[in-house]
């Protein structure tokens, strides 16, 4: 390689304190651009224009198996004026997010906290609590979670033999159906968990040795040297959490057969999007929700990102 | 540097792909399947294993008969092959031979992705002598046959004998009038004990609604639009409604319970003692439910009907079409014309995917020792029906897959009460106005 | 470069107890309270288990066991797969897949991450966030010009079209995951070695990859996991029943319009988990072994 041969004089010493600043050399940039290679190559072939083309869709009339036909700014504003079922798709989306989110992230911290202590039969709990992540996107769950929320199904037999009797069908009912997507998502918690473990993996052991030194209790560690030696890993789960959460799609299809549940309960904005694009064939109006979907999901990355300037401490600072 | 060289390719990437988009709509290859029979083929379909293995069979003796020619069968369930076909439409990929049905082949026949098979009939490479006009009218697109039929489903009101004996009433007759299925609905419900009820809620299934159309006299569509009166679809909301609060359909949150998998659906749980089934169900429903012991036979009557009309049991078709972009239209209808008018294909598929089309074919199934006791009922109650003349026909065209999502859409709003039998009536106007473009 | 290894190798020793603060009583609660939220977690997985055991017309029961509904035939209908390809070979292939996934993915996603994660190079930054935002365009967008791309790339029933995008980094999930990784990673290490005149290269394969262990593991599983769940490109690309993964053939099963086989979905689904948790429990090791950072003093 290229870079290899190269040996930089070094004209400062890494003295404490005193952070050495790197310019952005030549060097650096074919350094960059040669690690970048099959990235810049994927990008350009595979993914930016795919989705340059539909960017151009957005401003078309395209029923696939016609010809584009440009309508200019008609899709976009179609959806914000008349569009009911837009906004509504929205309102799911940013619900399923708003609660599942939280739960997930709290539930993987505290779990993979308390894994990670050394508890014995650790690799058993691990392995009970990530096995629903493993198996989770697949169809056979989806159908699965069909039956535990029947009316007839396995939580209301549970709940009888608590002594709760109700033959509610959970997933019939607009008010239920969309948490019990809720509970598949936040059932799947291990993903996360695992990541926290690997993140805790790497907090140097001697931060938690002088934090006791100094006499901080566990709560105090945590707060001091858990959470920010964490945090790139946790902007990192809750960025993808949440941008996965916008992207749900699978698990509403199946469970609601492509619907969008009772009475659009559990209409995710990419399966409203999937409608329109395949059942109705209005391709050009799916590729316009395509790209406001990516402008919602970009706004809200951004702000977690100005927000993480604060919170998230970066190793490589010293 | 990369990056230029990147920045320069990705305008002309994008140009490309536009120009293979706006070309894939219509090859323009001419429709001749005049030619040998050899080669390769690709039949897709959609299905389960089972039926799987009755397609390899039918691919089996039509190789044997046809020394050289290859055919591959693809199979996918139906909603992975809908989404499968339609990428592919797109993309300009379908293979030589693909599934179609009636509901949805409107689009494909409009928009120049299916050969007109006029041709071919004419030639007699495809003989549709054996096949009923009313079924070859359901493969038709502006006078065209776009479809060979294969199979007919037509969906009939279906009923538990055992419940409905157990609640007192009578059995249903064939000429019911919608008023008088109301009121036998109520009156089964009386002899039900709690937690069953005396049908499933139609209100939402875009075939049942047809039926109430075409039983009242009026057309679904006509010239581009919806051929019925508003108010006849609102009647439909509040008969339905009526009988949701009567308490004799199965509650709102059933609803979804009712597009699952026929085994899991409320008449096949022994939960709702009546609904509308296609044919072939039938024997699958009862089954489902001797396997649990909650009834022993199914059986079914004639689609209500308001008195002016001989019948509103409106058929439909599964069957087999060539997409333009196939290299081999000679092998295509070939296999085509064997699939529909072969007796040994006929036994072999046993009329997995709809009541077999081909008459003739019909009678073999029915005196073959090997075939299932199902089906021969399936063969036996669709020939009942031709021979009274009780069925009748729609017309399918572009943008019924939207309407249908839409009519399920609406009841649901209407059953759970965020929305008026009115409002529902003209949303559903509104989005028809969209998509029957 | 030498000094830092056995530094490192001697801190990966675990400290597995006596953690301040963890006495007994509250082993004993944690324990319980692990024990009872793994019951409710894996019981819907334990009914499936079950029913994979019972005939389906009873596949509604609620309880777990069987009972006098029992019978193998899911396993049996499962396992004969689907138009003469049995099943086995559909979890072959997936393994196939998937592995072949994995390798590509570590590969480039670690090259991708290391240049965003420890090289300033210009334009970074908005690279970084194209990046990101590849991540956030629904992939049905994107469906038919791609198909059209690799028709047109005559990699139609191949596995080109799993592997090529992960071979050029198009998972930015994984990146991205590197990305955070690698940047947790103190500095300093890097300005010592250069000190001592490695390039970036060096530095990558010899400092930030073994040190990643964890992160790599995880990105190994969750590529496995992911690539053996994927349905849609499997269903766009594959026309050869023989070449089927796993998802495809599973949803055969439940086709609506004719009867479907639960039960079979269920046996296959069950066996077909057994892979994915050997990945997972094999490369769990790395996750436990993994040495922790020891950072520089001074």
């Amino acid at each position: 390689m290229v870079t290899d041969a190269i040996t930089r004089p070094v004209t400062r010493q890494a003295t404490p304190g005193h952070r050495p600043r790197r310019r952005a050399g030549r060097r650096n940039n074919i350094a960059g651009y040669l690690f970048m290679t099959p990235w810049l190559l994927g990008f350009a072939v595979i993914v930016g224009g795919p989705m340059l083309v539909s960017l151009y869709l957005s401003f078309t009339d395209y029923s696939l198996l016609g010809s584009p036909e440009w309508i200019g700014w008609d899709n976009y504003v179609q959806m914000f004026t008349t569009d009911d079922r837009f906004f509504a798709s929205l309102a799911v989306t940013v619900t399923y997010l708003v609660v599942s989110v939280p739960l997930v992230q709290v539930s993987a911290l505290a779990l993979a906290t308390i894994l990670n202590r050394g508890l014995r039969g650790l690799v058993i709990y691990r392995t009970v609590f990530y096995i629903p992540s493993l198996i989770g996107g697949s169809v056979a769950i989806a159908i699965l979670w069909r039956f535990v929320f029947a009316g007839d199904g396995l939580l209301n037999g549970l709940l009888s033999v608590v002594g709760v009797s109700t033959s509610t069908s959970w997933i019939g009912t607009p008010d239920s159906a969309l948490y019990t997507l809720v509970v598949l998502n936040v059932w799947q918690f291990g993903a996360a968990m695992i990541i926290y473990l690997a993140g805790l993996r790497q907090v140097p052991a001697e931060l938690y040795e002088a934090a006791t030194i100094d006499g901080a209790g566990t709560v105090r560690r945590f707060r001091s040297v858990t959470l920010p030696m964490l945090s790139p890993v946790i902007l990192f789960n809750v960025l993808m959490n949440m941008v996965g959460a916008f992207q749900a799609f699978n698990s509403a299809y199946i469970i609601s057969n492509g619907t969008g549940g009772p009475a659009d309960s559990t209409l995710f904005y990419t399966l409203y999007l999937y409608q329109r694009g395949f059942v109705d064939f209005d391709m050009g109006y799916a590729c316009a929700l395509g790209w406001i979907l990516l402008v919602v999901v970009g706004l809200a990355a951004l702000t977690l990102f100005r927000l993480s300037r604060r919170l998230v401490f970066y190793g490589e600072e010293s | 540097m990369n990056r230029t060289r990147i920045a320069k390719t990705r305008p002309f990437i994008a140009l490309v792909a536009v120009a293979g988009l706006t070309a894939c709509g219509g090859s323009g290859q001419d429709s001749s399947g005049t030619g040998t029979v050899g080669g390769d083929i690709t039949y897709s379909y959609w299905g389960s294993p089972a039926r799987a293995e009755k397609v390899n069979k039918v691919i089996a003796a039509y190789q044997s008969a046809n020394q050289g020619v290859k055919v591959t069968g693809e199979v996918a369930d139906y909603n992975a092959y809908i989404e499968r076909m339609t990428v592919r439409a797109a993309g300009g990929g379908l293979p030589c031979v693909i599934g179609t049905q009636s509901t949805f082949i409107a689009p494909y026949a409009e928009k120049n992705v299916l050969l007109p098979l006029d041709d071919l009939i004419e030639s007699k490479a495809i003989d549709v002598s054996q096949i009923p006009e009313d079924v070859l009218k359901a493969g038709r697109i502006d006078d065209k046959q776009y479809m060979i039929p294969t199979g007919t489903f037509v969906r009939l009101v279906a009923y538990n004998v055992d419940l409905v004996e157990k609640s007192g009433a009578a059995a249903p007759t064939n000429d019911l009038t919608w008023a008088a299925y109301a009121d036998w609905l109520k009156q089964v419900q009386q002899g039900l004990p709690p937690g069953k009820y005396a049908g499933e809620i139609e209100a939402g299934n875009m075939f049942s609604f047809t039926s109430w159309v075409v039983g009242h006299g009026q057309q679904m569509f006509a010239d581009g639009a919806l051929g019925f009166d508003k108010q006849l679809m609102i009647d439909w909301f509040d008969y339905w409604l009526d009988l949701q609060k009567a308490g004799a359909t199965v509650p709102p949150s059933m609803l979804a319970d009712q597009q699952l998998s026929l085994e899991q659906t409320p008449l096949a749980k022994g939960v709702a003692v009546s609904g509308t089934r296609d044919i072939p169900h039938l024997y699958i429903t009862e089954k489902a439910l001797a396997a649990n012991g909650l009834g022993t036979s199914v059986k079914a009557v004639s689609i209500p009907v308001d008195g002016s009309v001989p019948s509103a049991n409106v058929l439909g078709s599964n069957g087999l079409s060539i997409p333009k972009s196939c290299d081999n239209k000679a092998t295509a209808a070939s296999f085509i014309n064997f699939f529909a008018n072969d007796k040994a294909a006929a036994l072999a598929f046993q009329s997995d995917n709809g009541i077999l089309t081909n008459t003739a074919n019909q009678e073999a199934l029915l005196s073959d020792g090997q075939t299932p006791g199902g089906v021969k009922q399936n063969v036996a109650i669709l020939r009942d029906l031709t021979g009274r003349s009780d069925l009748a026909t729609s017309s399918y065209p572009d943008g019924l897959s939207t309407l249908t999502a839409e009519l399920t859409r609406l009841y649901q709003q209407v059953a759970f009460g965020k929305a008026t039998p009115e409002e529902a009536t003209d949303g559903f106007f509104d989005k028809a106005a969209q998509a029957l473009r | 470069m030498t000094v830092l290894t056995t530094r490192a190798a001697g801190r990966s020793r675990r400290r597995t107890s006596t953690l301040r603060g963890t006495t007994p009583p509250k082993v004993f609660l944690s324990h319980l309270g692990l024990i009872a939220l793994g019951i409710t977690m894996f019981y819907p997985l334990a009914w499936m288990l079950g029913a994979s055991f019972r005939a389906d017309s009873r596949i509604n029961d609620p309880g777990l066991w069987p009972g006098d509904a029992f019978t193998l035939s899911g396993y049996a209908t499962g396992l004969a797969g689907l138009s003469g390809v049995p099943f086995w070979r559909f979890i072959a292939n997936s393994l196939l897949v998937s592995v072949l996934c994995v390798a590509a993915n570590l590969l480039a996603c670690s090259i991708t991450a290391y240049a965003f994660a420890r090289i300033d190079f210009r334009f970074k930054r908005i690279w970084f966030a194209v990046m990101l935002g590849t991540l956030m365009l629904p992939h049905h967008v994107l469906l038919i010009p791609q198909y059209m791309l690799f028709r047109a790339a005559e990699w139609n029933n191949t596995y080109l079209p799993f592997v090529v995008p992960k071979l050029l980094a198009t998972d930015a999930f994984f990146v991205f995951l590197l990305v955070q990784f690698f940047r947790a990673i103190p500095r300093d290490i890097d300005e010592a070695a250069q000190v001592d005149g490695c390039g970036h290269f060096r530095i990558f394969t010899r400092i930030i990859l073994p040190l990643s262990k964890p992160a790599l593991a995880t990105t190994a599983i969750f590529t496995f996991i992911y690539s053996w769940n994927d349905f849609f490109t499997p269903l766009l690309y594959l026309t050869d029943t023989r070449l089927y993964t796993v998802p495809l053939a599973l949803r055969a099963f439940i086709d609506t319009t004719s009867g479907s086989a639960f039960g079979a979905l269920f046996a296959m689904s069950v066996l077909s988990l057994l892979p994915v948790l050997g990945v997972f429990i094999a490369f769990q090791k790395l996750l436990v072994e993994g040495i922790a950072t020891t950072g520089l003093k001074g």
